[in-house]
């Protein structure tokens, strides 16, 4: 089996679009996707679907769908009914999701882990070695009596 | 078609590895081509999908909410992406798990359409896509291709041009 790729040139097209755009609109661009993610994980950690929180919300699901493409310009009424409904401050939808890290000896993972990261530096002087990154990013550390292998074969 | 996937380096980040289809005896790939075709009268629309796949790439990978699941055949993983849902540019793509998005091409979706099979470009294009999701499941299957331990990476044999002589 080969994995030889052809190297390609990024096109210049691409990087002058970038390159030529308004700082301020690509700001815009981020920010929007910053806030929509935030508000994806608050509704997740509330444990509420999208069609739960459509009914909360008293939107219909394809409202919220919108809302949460990353591309939806939200008036603060609308951030403020958000806040309201997910029991946060406004702010709160602001600030980016801190890193949940669990110091635990066994865990129970429920969700599908995506990927390994070896012996993370805040964890060399601890009891664990491996941080395991699951579907919504959530870091969960690993003793170090468990081999790389044999972890991830339990987890996947 | 013959083809072969390549990495999209300006997008691909330590969340994410962006990919694209290079078609045999072209210099550029078909997210390339998309661009050079839209970005004279969707200006905005191109700026904002390489925002958000600079976005997926280096800091939220493709997460659900960014993206519309479910545009092919029942667990293809084609998946479109947009500017905006009440705006009518779609790039077609297809997304292995939460690190990996290999982008098609794509076309403009007006208010009249319903549904990508309602229009010659977008069902054209959305067709390849999903011919490329069979060809990468099948090998996927074969152990021809396989998704690296970090789940960030197709590696193996991403070469498809022996196509046209089946």
């Amino acid at each position: 089996m080969t994995n030889k790729q052809p190297k390609r040139i990024a096109n210049p097209l691409i990087i002058k679009i970038l390159a030529e755009a308004s700082p301020l609109r690509r700001l815009q661009n981020k920010k929007r996707v910053d806030l929509a993610c935030r508000i994806d994980d608050l509704i997740k950690d509330k444990g509420y679907s999208y069609s739960a929180f459509a009914k909360i919300i008293d939107k219909h699901p394809s409202e919220i769908t919108k809302w949460l493409s990353g591309t939806h310009n939200f008036t603060f009424d609308t951030l403020t009914e958000i806040a309201f409904c997910l029991n946060v401050e406004v702010v709160d939808l602001m600030q980016p999701q801190p890193v949940q890290i669990v110091y635990r000896e066994r865990v129970q993972i429920s969700s599908k882990v995506m990927g390994i990261r070896n012996f993370h530096p805040d964890f060399h002087k601890g009891n664990c070695s491996y941080l395991f990154t699951d579907e919504r990013q959530l870091e969960i550390a690993v003793p170090h009596s468990y081999s790389k292998n044999y972890a991830s074969s339990i987890y996947e | 078609m013959n083809y072969q996937i390549i990495t999209l380096d300006e997008f691909t980040g330590d969340k994410a590895t962006i990919y694209s289809i290079l078609p045999e005896g072209e210099s550029l790939t078909l997210y390339d081509k998309f661009v050079e075709e839209y970005c004279t009268d969707y200006y905005d629309d191109i700026l904002s999908i390489a925002d958000l796949l600079i976005d997926m790439g280096c800091k939220y990978g493709i997460r659900e909410n960014l993206i519309k699941t479910k545009e092919g055949k029942p667990g293809d993983g084609v998946v479109a992406i947009f500017d905006n849902p009440d705006k009518n540019l779609r790039l077609y793509g297809i997304r292995y798990g939460a690190s990996i998005l290999l982008l098609g091409s794509g076309g403009v979706k007006g208010q009249e359409v319903m549904a990508w099979q309602d229009d010659a470009k977008l069902k054209k294009e959305a067709e390849i896509v999903i011919q490329i999701s069979k060809e990468v499941s099948k090998r996927v299957q074969d152990r021809e291709i396989n998704i690296s331990l970090d789940h960030m990476r197709l590696t193996g044999n991403l070469n498809f041009l022996n196509n046209d002589d089946k």
